[in-house]
């Protein structure tokens, strides 16, 4: 069982360099994967999505997910008018390894050289490595942070990008065009978190998704996206796809599927990423 | 407290099949390293020898050891008069795995239905049956285990050690290789699901017409009509529908009541645990408490419609059927946990950890390649006949004194010294009675020499932890005691020995 235990930190950063220093924190949150949950309602349903951590109005930038993590926990605070982190029982998982990063860094933010080495150069080169450091081989969880080319993928990922480029090219637009979707989609997000174990989607596809709700092209990345979740449904026909789901899919998923499916959400959401794959 | 498995069928095996049952699972036993002792008591020295299992007089082959293991768990006893098999205590790694191997033996020699288990744990993994097709050399599959129904009902209606699970508690999946769960589809599979999960979420809208949920449905608002429309007759009504699956067909075609006639048609294309689970659920009775009393004598005269492509069948069949791919010996104790190395002392750091292999099965050799001895392996015994080519010129060829007290001393030293260490009892025999033949006499010498030049190295097991299962395998398995070990085995098989040895 995991301690609770609170990690907290204070910058010593001059008023001149704060806007920087706090550009930098925002950054690393982004790139390693912090994020703030949120509900959305799409189709009178309620689904949770992964925002993008921020300020409110008095500087205070709250967070409570690790993307790669994928579990929820208390809500941790960062202060940009103080420079303060306070951590909530972070663990020493992926979430807890960014609160380490970021209070090593404010704690070197003290020194003369910091801000010498605090370019954007920098910090576009702390996302490449950060999936060593969180424990993993190759970059198949990122695809929503580069284009599939520059991105260390395994062999798997890269069979299911190819994967997806065919079905999308083979899509039934006369079925994709009878799609609602914003009832489609809060579907397929229930069931990526409830039956998958999925990551909760980035807020910007649920956006993208509701205003563009007529467009064929969306519809069809849906469609394909149901098939992906349902991809157990065609055998066992004496059941309906619901129960499939339920009573297949949730207890013989692996983490590996659940990576897959999680990264065709990141590949929708990368706009050059989707532009590769599925060609908009 | 320990672990503990179990085989849930009755290990019924047939008269005509128990000559090869007998045959295949001392087979199994015997290449899973399961060993029996016996005690020499020669000149004042008692000796601890090893040999194969076999059945006594007694019709009973009782072991508790495994030689790969090296270590002793409760007696496990196999009757071969009554094709029984008993356990106790198993421990986690090899004697387990083997017992394991045996209960999947049942499953597969047993008409009805059965599971192995661990600790209550249904094992659902095919690498037993693997390792059973390869030592066996037959192909067995898995097929038996998509009896899903029969399973299920086993389960909780005839097995040997009946827990207090409930329905929801079935481990379905894991009843299956988890690579295979594509293939369980099927209105049994629905059934059980049924039967776990309940059919709420069977609703109106959603069913394709003609598919089995649509189907079961139509039966469902069947049932709830005839069942409640008269409250006051709700026993009486229920009743009727107990009596109506133990109808046959013909019986259940004349039926005409109201009410009853649409859904007696109905069980002329559904299994009567369709009507028994569905009833239940509507009166909120105990689906088991009620199957129990029904099922021995329920219709199974059902015309089930196809409910499934062609393909799908084709496909189900196939995976169903086919034999599962032969696990070697080698694969099958090939533990990756690292568990095993656990507080492995500081004076080994910097070894290669001690992996089981073929190296460790020259008892076992012979010359069908089951058995394949690495270059390392085969450099050693080279060094070793080497050896022992030397020790032998030394000896004059006049005849000689017994060797056997100086054997006899030898093998205590290496016992005490090594721990674990025991001769196969032909072998010791053997050297017992050539005690005047040089060549036994340079290989009791070579022994002498390796228990003594393998000392500093097998020291390490001076740090054996209270129980040898909770030791690092790399103080048990230390590179000195093994070498000991492993040099007993050689001298244990003559073709083996006569491949390098000469004699």
């Amino acid at each position: 069982m995991e301690q609770k235990y609170r990690m907290e930190g204070k910058a010593d950063i001059p008023e001149e360099k704060r806007t920087e220093f706090n550009d930098y924190i925002l950054k690393i949150f982004w790139l390693c994967g912090i994020r703030k949950r949120k509900e959305a309602e799409l189709a009178g349903k309620k689904v949770t999505v992964a925002g993008t951590p921020g300020p409110d109005d008095y500087g205070i930038v709250r967070f409570d997910y690790s993307i790669f993590e994928r579990r929820k926990r208390p809500v941790s605070f960062y202060n940009m008018k103080t420079c303060e982190l306070s951590v909530n029982t972070c663990g020493s998982d992926e979430f807890g390894m960014v609160m380490q990063l970021v209070l090593m860094l404010m704690q070197e933010a003290g020194s003369r050289d910091f801000y010498s080495k605090c370019t954007d150069r920098d910090c576009e080169t702390e996302n490449p490595w950060f999936f060593r450091l969180i424990h993993r081989e190759n970059e198949d969880e990122f695809l929503e942070f580069r284009d599939c080319g520059s991105l260390l993928l395994s062999d798997g990922m890269k069979e299911n990008l190819e994967k997806w480029k065919q079905k999308y090219q083979k899509a039934d637009e006369a079925e994709a065009a009878m799609i609602c979707i914003e009832e489609y989609l809060a579907d397929i997000l229930l069931d990526l978190d409830r039956i998958w174990g999925c990551r909760y989607v980035d807020e910007s596809l649920v956006r993208e998704f509701t205003v563009h709700k007529k467009d064929i092209r969306y519809k069809k990345a849906l469609l394909v996206f149901r098939e992906l979740t349902d991809r157990d449904v065609e055998y066992f026909p004496e059941l309906t796809a619901w129960q499939v789901r339920e009573w297949v899919t949730r207890k013989h998923y692996s983490e590996r599927d659940s990576i897959i499916l999680g990264g065709y959400a990141s590949m929708l959401v990368n706009h050059e990423c989707r532009k590769q794959i599925l060609g908009f | 407290m320990g672990t503990f498995g179990t085989y849930t069928g009755k290990m019924l095996i047939p008269e005509d099949k128990r000559e090869e049952f007998t045959t295949d699972i001392l087979k199994i036993l015997n290449y899973g390293g399961m060993m029996q002792f016996e005690k020499a008591v020669i000149c004042g020295h008692e000796i601890i020898l090893l040999k194969p299992i076999e059945v006594g007089q007694d019709g009973k082959a009782v072991f508790c050891y495994n030689y790969f293991e090296d270590n002793i768990w409760e007696d496990a006893c196999y009757n071969a008069d009554s094709g029984g098999f008993f356990s106790g205590k198993l421990g986690g790694r090899e004697f387990c795995d083997v017992v394991t191997a045996v209960h999947f033996l049942y499953e597969l020699y047993d008409s009805g239905a059965g599971f192995s288990q661990i600790d209550g744990e249904v094992i659902g993994a095919e690498i037993y049956t693997g390792w059973i097709n390869h030592v066996l050399g037959k192909a067995f599959s898995m097929k038996k285990r998509f009896r899903l129904w029969e399973h299920f009902e086993h389960y909780f209606l005839e097995r040997s050690n009946p827990g207090y699970q409930t329905a929801e508690d079935y481990p379905l999946m894991e009843t299956i290789p988890f690579h295979m769960y594509r293939a369980m589809g099927g209105t049994e599979f629905s059934d059980i699901c049924y039967v776990m999960e309940g059919t709420d979420s069977l609703q109106e809208k959603e069913h394709e017409e003609g598919s089995y949920p649509k189907t079961v449905y139509r039966c469902k608002k069947l049932l709830e009509q005839y069942l409640t429309e008269d409250r006051n007759n709700e026993n009486k009504r229920t009743e009727k529908i107990w009596e109506l699956v133990k109808l046959n067909r013909c019986s259940r075609e004349k039926i005409q009541e109201d009410g009853l006639f649409e859904i007696a048609q109905m069980s002329l294309e559904l299994p009567a645990r369709v009507l028994v689970y569905l009833t239940a659920e509507i009166r909120k009775y105990d689906f088991w408490t009620v199957w129990k009393e029904l099922y021995t004598d329920i219709y199974r005269d059902e015309i089930m419609r196809q409910y499934v492509s062609s393909e799908l069948a084709e496909m189900r069949k196939r995976e169903i059927e086919k034999p599962v791919p032969p696990v070697t010996t080698a694969e099958f104790f090939a533990y990756d946990d690292p568990l095993l190395f656990w507080d492995t002392p500081k004076e080994l750091e910097g070894q290669p950890d001690y992996r089981f292999s073929d190296d460790d099965r020259t008892f076992w050799w012979d010359e069908t390649g089951e058995v394949n001895l690495s270059e390392g392996m085969d450099t050693w015994l080279k060094n070793l006949a080497g050896q022992y080519h030397q020790l032998l010129e030394m000896i004059p060829k006049e005849k000689q004194g017994g060797f056997q007290e100086e054997m006899l001393l030898l093998l205590e030293e290496a016992d005490k010294y090594y721990k674990r260490i025991y001769a196969f009892t032909d072998m010791f025999y053997e050297f017992l009675q050539n005690g005047t033949d040089r060549r036994y006499a340079a290989a009791v010498r070579l022994f002498k020499n390796l228990v003594e030049e393998n000392k500093a190295s097998g020291s390490i097991i001076e740090k054996m932890k209270p129980w040898w299962e909770i030791t690092s395998r790399n103080v048990t398995h230390n590179q000195g005691r093994m070498a000991v070990k492993r040099y007993l085995s050689v001298m244990a098989n003559r073709k083996l020995r006569k491949k390098y040895f000469g004699f």
